[in-house]
This record gives C-alpha cells, sequence and structure tokens, in this order.
C-alpha cells in the first residue's frame, strides 16, 4: 500500500535489562515490540487488541517517537518521523497526538482547563492572546463542555468530563493522527458509549487517522475500521473489524473472541468457550518459534520452529500470522491437548527492574547510615574520652560516667555493624 | 428459609462534606447453592453492600444505620466481634477485586493458605499444610508443592487470583462473596477464573455473590440478578427476565450502551448526564435526572420495589402505575 499516510515498517523496540551496580551489563532484552508493520489509509480507525503486557502501548508510543525505537520506520505523509531530531520531532509533533488511559492522572491538577487547553494551543499554533479564550472556549464546545466551565479545575469534573477535556487538550494543535490508549478503559459503561461516540464524530468531522489501542474487543470493534491483534510484540492477525470478530481465523483470535463475555444469558449457556491454558509468557524470554505454541491448542512441533509469515485469506485485506490456518479453520479446537507448559511466566519485567531499583535505594541508604554514624560516632568517642578523663579525677559522679562508656559502645557497634553491611552488599553485588 | 436475608440495610459514611448514603434500603436474598449477580456502576453501592454484611466497613465515617442481614439465624449487622469472627472467613468467604494488592507480599503462599484454616481451629498445622496443597491443586497451579513455597511476586496476576480463590474456599464455606474477582485480569485469564469458581462452586455447594460492572460477566455466570443505582436495588429477577424483559429504564439504557449489542457504525445509545451524587439525596427516583421516562412524579415521590410477578420486582413508579413499555 504506498498511498498510506501512516506507514510503519519492521518496527522494533527492545528495552535492555542491566544487572550489578559497580559494572552495569545487559543481560537481556525485553522484545516489547519486534517486527510490528502496518499500513493506515488517511482517515482509517485502526483498533490494536491485545492482552496486557503484549506491547500494544509501547508500540503506541514508539509510533509517536515517545519511546525510540530499535529498529525499522515510521512515515507519516512524507516524513520520516524516525529520522527526525528533537527539535524537527517537536514541530512535528503538531501532526500527532496521544489520549491516555486515566484521565485522573493525565491532567494537571494545579492547572485551570483554560490554562492547560491555551499551553497546548499556543505550543504550535499562533493564536494571538486576545483570540486565545474564543480558541479555547471553541474546543470545549466541540467536544461537548460548556465553555463557561474554563476556569474550573480537573478535580471539580467527572471521570467522562475529564476525558473530554484530555481528548480536546489532543485535538488542540488540530493533529492528523491520534493515538488513543485505552481511552475508555477508566470509564464506566454509560460514560463510556458518550466518549465513544464523542471519538467517532470527532474522527469523521476532522478526517482524523486514529490507532485505538483497546483490550475491550467489543469496544473496538465499534469504533474501528480494522483490527490488529498482538501477542507478544507481534501482531498476529490483522483484518477488517466485523471480519475479524466475527471469522477469527488465528487460534489467539479465536480464543480471544471467545472469551469475551456477551451480555446475553441464552447465547452465553450454549456458548463454547476456548480456555487457554497458563497466562502469557513473558516477553524476556519468549517461547521459540511461534510465540504463541505453549498455549495453542492446535500447536504441533513445527510451530516451535520458525515464526510464521503472514497468509492472506479470503480477500488480501484479512491476513493471519500461522502455519496450519486452513486446518484450524475446519477442525474445530479441541481443550485435551492443553500443553503442561504454561505454567513458564516466571517474573515479569518490571518486577526485575523494580527489584534492582530497590537494591539501588537500600545501598544508597545504607551508604548515607554509615556516614551520619561516622560523623556522630567518631566526635562522640572523642569527648567520650575527654569526659571519662575529667571523671577520672572525680569531678562527675559514677552514674554518668557508666552512662558514657554505654554511648561511646553503641556508637562504635553502629559504625562497625553498618561497616560490615555495606561490604556484605557490595561483594554480593559484584559477585 | 433463605440462607442469607437482608433486610433494609442502610449504610451512611458522614464525611466532613456531607452525608453520603451509600447503601440506602437494600434487601435481598440468597438461597443454598445460588449464584446471585449485583451489577451496577461505580459508586452505586455494591460493593458496601457486601462490605457491610461483614463487618468491613470502616467506622467511623462508615455507620450501618439500620437493617438486618440474618445469616443461618445470627443477625450479622448486630451480632458481636467475636461472633462475627467464626463467621467471617469460615462461613462467609470474600474474594477481593485486586489480587495484586489482596496478598500479604512477606509471607509464602503457604502461610497465607493455612491461616483461615488455623484461626477458626479446623485443622492442625501438619494436616493444613496437605488441605492447602490440595487446594492449590484445584484451583488449576501447576507444580503446586513448589509454588507453594514461593512469595506472591512470584505469581502472575491469574495465578494469585487462584491463590485468592483458593484462600476463600479453603474453608468450605456457605457463601462466596466475589468483588469483581476478574475486573483486574485479561479476557482469556478472566474465563479460566470465572470458569474455575463455577467448578469449585458446584462441587462444594458454596452460595456465590459476584459483583460486577460487567453485564457480560454476570450474564453466563449468575441465576438472579440485582441491578443497583445510586445505593438501591431498581430492578431485581432471574438472569432471563433481566436481560430479555428489562423493565427500569435504567436496566435498558444500561444494556443499550454496551457496544458488542449494536450494529457497528450507529451511533451508541448513551445515558446523559453524570452518575448522582450520593451526597445529595434526591426526594424521588434517583435516576429521574438522567430517564427519558421521567415525570414531575418521579422527582417527587420516591419508588419502592414493587413485584411484576414471581419473583421479578422492579422500582419504577411509571413502569408500576402506567404498565410503561419501551
Amino acid at each position: 500500500m504506498s498511498d498510506a499516510y501512516l506507514q510503519i515498517n519492521n518496527l522494533k523496540t527492545h528495552f535492555p535489562v542491566e544487572k550489578g551496580i559497580l559494572f552495569r551489563k545487559v543481560t537481556d532484552t525485553v522484545k516489547a515490540v519486534d517486527g510490528v508493520s502496518l499500513h493506515l489509509a488517511k482517515g482509517e480507525v485502526l483498533g490494536l487488541v491485545g492482552e496486557s503486557g503484549c506491547g500494544k502501548s509501547t508500540l503506541g508510543r514508539t509510533v509517536l517517537q515517545l519511546i525510540k525505537p530499535t529498529e525499522g520506520t515510521v512515515t507519516l505523509g512524507n516524513q520520516t518521523l524516525t529520522d527526525l531530531d528533537s527539535r524537527e520531532l517537536r514541530s512535528a509533533r503538531a501532526d500527532f497526538q496521544m489520549i491516555f488511559q486515566d484521565p485522573y492522572a493525565s491532567l494537571n491538577p494545579r492547572m485551570t482547563v483554560y490554562s492547560m487547553l491555551a499551553e497546548a494551543i499556543q505550543a504550535h499554533r499562533k493564536v494571538p492572546k486576545g483570540d486565545l479564550a474564543g480558541a479555547v472556549g471553541a474546543l470545549m464546545e466541540k467536544v461537548g463542555l460548556a465553555a463557561r466551565f474554563m476556569r474550573k479545575y480537573p478535580h471539580e469534573f467527572s471521570g467522562g468530563q475529564r476525558q473530554r477535556i484530555a481528548i480536546a487538550r489532543a485535538l488542540a494543535v488540530e493533529p492528523k493522527l491520534i493515538i488513543a490508549d485505552e481511552p475508555v478503559s477508566a470509564l464506566d459503561v454509560s460514560i463510556q458509549a458518550q466518549i465513544l461516540n464523542l471519538l467517532s464524530d470527532l474522527t469523521r468531522e476532522m478526517e482524523l487517522t486514529m490507532i485505538f489501542i483497546s483490550h475491550d474487543l467489543s469496544v473496538v470493534k465499534h469504533i474501528s475500521d480494522r483490527i490488529a491483534v498482538m501477542y507478544l510484540g507481534r501482531i498476529v492477525e490483522i483484518g477488517p473489524a466485523t471480519e475479524v470478530f466475527e471469522h477469527p481465523q488465528h487460534p489467539y483470535t479465536k480464543a480471544l473472541c471467545s472469551a469475551v463475555p456477551m451480555p446475553d444469558p441464552d447465547s452465553e449457556s450454549t456458548r463454547k468457550r476456548i480456555l487457554l491454558p497458563g497466562d502469557p509468557p513473558s516477553p524476556l524470554n519468549p517461547p521459540s518459534g511461534c510465540t504463541f505454541h505453549p498455549r495453542c491448542p492446535h500447536a504441533e512441533e513445527r510451530c516451535e520452529m520458525a515464526w510464521p509469515s503472514f497468509e492472506s485469506l479470503k480477500n488480501d485485506t484479512h491476513e493471519a500470522a500461522c502455519i496450519h490456518l486452513a486446518d484450524v479453520t475446519t477442525t474445530a479446537p479441541t481443550l485435551s491437548k492443553a500443553s503442561s507448559e504454561s505454567g513458564q511466566s516466571k517474573f515479569t519485567p518490571e518486577l526485575t527492574l523494580m527489584n534492582h531499583r530497590g537494591k539501588q535505594i537500600l545501598i544508597l541508604g545504607i551508604l548515607g547510615w554509615l556516614c551520619c554514624s561516622y560523623f556522630t560516632a567518631i566526635p562522640a568517642w572523642i569527648m567520650g574520652k575527654e569526659d571519662l578523663k575529667i571523671m577520672e579525677e572525680g569531678r562527675m559522679n559514677q552514674e554518668g560516667k557508666d552512662m558514657t562508656k554505654t554511648g561511646m559502645i553503641l556508637g562504635m557497634v553502629s559504625s562497625i555493624v553498618s561497616t560490615i553491611a555495606i561490604v556484605f552488599f557490595v561483594l554480593k553485588e559484584i559477585l | 428459609m433463605p440462607l442469607l436475608d437482608v433486610n433494609d440495610l442502610t449504610t451512611y459514611f458522614h464525611t466532613r462534606n456531607g452525608v453520603v448514603r451509600a447503601v440506602d434500603g437494600v434487601s435481598f436474598q440468597l438461597e443454598k447453592g445460588e449464584t446471585l449477580g449485583i451489577v451496577g456502576e461505580s459508586g452505586s453501592g455494591k460493593s458496601v453492600t457486601c462490605m457491610s454484611m461483614l463487618g468491613l466497613i470502616p467506622q467511623p465515617p462508615g455507620r450501618i444505620e439500620k437493617g438486618t442481614a440474618h445469616f443461618d439465624g445470627t443477625d450479622l449487622l448486630h451480632c458481636s466481634q467475636k461472633e462475627l469472627q467464626t463467621i467471617r472467613g469460615r462461613r462467609v468467604a470474600m474474594i477481593f477485586q485486586d489480587p495484586m494488592t489482596s496478598l500479604n507480599p512477606y509471607l509464602r503462599i503457604e502461610d497465607q493458605l493455612i491461616e483461615p484454616l488455623l484461626i477458626h481451629d479446623l485443622a492442625d498445622k501438619a494436616s493444613a499444610r496437605i488441605q492447602a496443597l490440595d487446594m492449590l491443586d484445584a484451583v488449576g497451579i501447576q507444580d503446586a508443592a513448589s509454588r507453594i513455597r514461593g512469595y506472591p511476586h512470584e505469581f502472575s496476576g491469574g495465578m494469585r487470583q487462584r491463590v485468592m480463590i483458593a484462600m476463600a474456599l479453603i474453608t468450605k464455606p456457605d457463601v462466596l462473596i466475589a468483588d469483581e474477582p476478574s475486573t483486574a485480569l485479561d479476557v482469556t485469564v478472566q474465563a479460566q477464573i470465572l470458569e474455575l469458581i463455577k467448578k469449585e462452586q458446584q462441587e462444594l455447594g458454596t452460595a456465590v455473590i459476584l459483583i460486577t460492572h460487567d453485564l457480560g460477566v454476570v450474564s453466563g455466570f449468575c441465576d438472579r440478578i440485582n441491578v443497583m443505582y445510586g445505593g438501591k436495588i431498581v430492578e431485581s429477577g432471574s438472569t432471563k427476565d433481566i436481560f430479555y424483559n428489562p423493565q427500569h429504564p435504567y436496566n435498558r439504557a444500561l444494556q443499550n450502551s454496551i457496544p458488542a449489542l449494536q450494529a457497528k457504525g450507529k451511533e451508541l445509545y448513551t445515558i446523559p448526564g453524570m452518575p448522582p451524587d450520593m451526597s445529595k439525596p434526591s426526594a424521588g427516583c434517583s435516576f429521574a435526572p438522567r430517564c427519558e421516562h421521567a415525570t414531575d412524579l418521579c422527582t417527587s415521590e420516591p419508588p419502592e420495589l414493587q413485584s411484576l410477578g414471581q419473583s421479578h420486582t422492579t422500582a419504577c413508579l411509571r413502569v408500576q402505575r402506567e404498565n410503561l413499555k419501551p
């Protein structure tokens, strides 16, 4: 597709995992996004679904250059975003914006709606100061908020209204591409519908190209033209929204579709669920070949050998990456072949990083303690010696003598203990 | 006689900004072995209802104003702490929403699993260990014998929720209260967890109260459903009644605003306005300001739950008096 507005070619985002304090070395890489290619036409809405940790958000952020990709290119219109330096990127950012998941965290609680939106407008457009209030008001009305709320703070709004403010802020620079990262997940069902309607109206009116990231298949189906399903950093299936939802081809998409609970008791009681064994594997140590094979009901030996290439189905628009799509479509999935190697997820990468950071803080803390204890213990020792000398001369009572001695001993013990502790931790880290 | 009989339960929170009427006169019954769903948006009082029954409401600011909750002859709301402690965790157990924060990170899984057995004197340490291992096996944790010595951080979200379920069911309770047990989990894992609760329920004959905001989850899981709005039950009935014969305008609107049911490309049905402010009581129906069928009567007279035949009840004046149909 050469007429695509947004082109993502073989995009990879890898995060190094480092160990050690004095000699940091990269011990592993987390392949959060591992070779994703996507093409979006102008005005198209692509839904991106997948479980938590599959790399959907990282993909979104990498496309916007909030995270630098390890490999691959992103082209928006005729600009290759991956080649821009930071200054060029700053001016290019007027064309692409992001809406975040949590409207409680993404708005600055100390800024009024006016100052938030005015800042966004002024960052990229030159609007005279006198017209700013009018521009902000127009923007607020566009997202369904009354302009008279301009001087209010975020805490005076409900969750749905806050998400409207976040949407207004993203639209302030009149972008052409929006990446919405789970924009309705934090909202109640009745409010969710309002925001979804607003987003689909806006994309139509402003001809926005949008990548809509969500874990909720039914929401994605409603708003998207096409759906891409991600699993462990790669896209496993992509196609028109209704096509993917009603005729899923990849075994993972099938399981995902069958797991979505439907608000319909009759169909729910007869529906056969495909229960996947185990949890999604850790991206730190992904399975060989097709990364889905340990949980796949159709897995066989050749699945472990190599990552399957995309295969087109029926028409060119619907593609899936599975080596035996033909067999999968004909045979009903069985649960009996539930693989036994599913309990393999051990530590999540965030956890490892967090532990590491924890250790650093611990060591800093011990160092601080050590310094403090030396700074206090040594003067105390010297002063104590002075005092004892005076006492021996008989100028102070016996009780004071005991206390001085205890103080001196305690000070020395604490500094010795901290020395041992720090030596122990440093040795343990280095070895 | 029902296993659990909640009558006119009213819990208010006395905060600096006024009295928040979190639960305002809720009554329902739970039979042995039955599955009851409580659905509603955040802030509708579903969790507070169940927390009140187990004495888990922080007091102050919370206060149970009135009502009774009879469980097998004991009024849970008015019995002594000592009595409550013999019931809570042993005969009525609870699974909390967030498996990431409800396990103690300092203790081994084993120690947390056997704690209910030891506290309630149901087993000595050695046999409790064996039961814990069996339970962990039963909830589908592979290699349970070695995993039981692990700490919570070594488990994934789905596995931690399995541990929570094992912990709740190890005393073989009569009632299991599951407060959004699958909300924090991925869809594929959610399906596993719901299937597991259902399986354990059938084996042990436990009655389950499932609290959720997801209508999809209750439709396949529950026998009966209570729909809550603004601290009150607005409609109650069998799962089929609630879904195929919805009466209360809120229940209808809620179902219409779910994306999955509607044709793609069409505007989603939306409920105008926002959920009510529970610290400002309304004289009439709390849904009236957002209801498209509301009349003057709705804003002045509070509706009561009234039967529409068999077990189906609703609290809407217009449905009751004028036979309002969609």
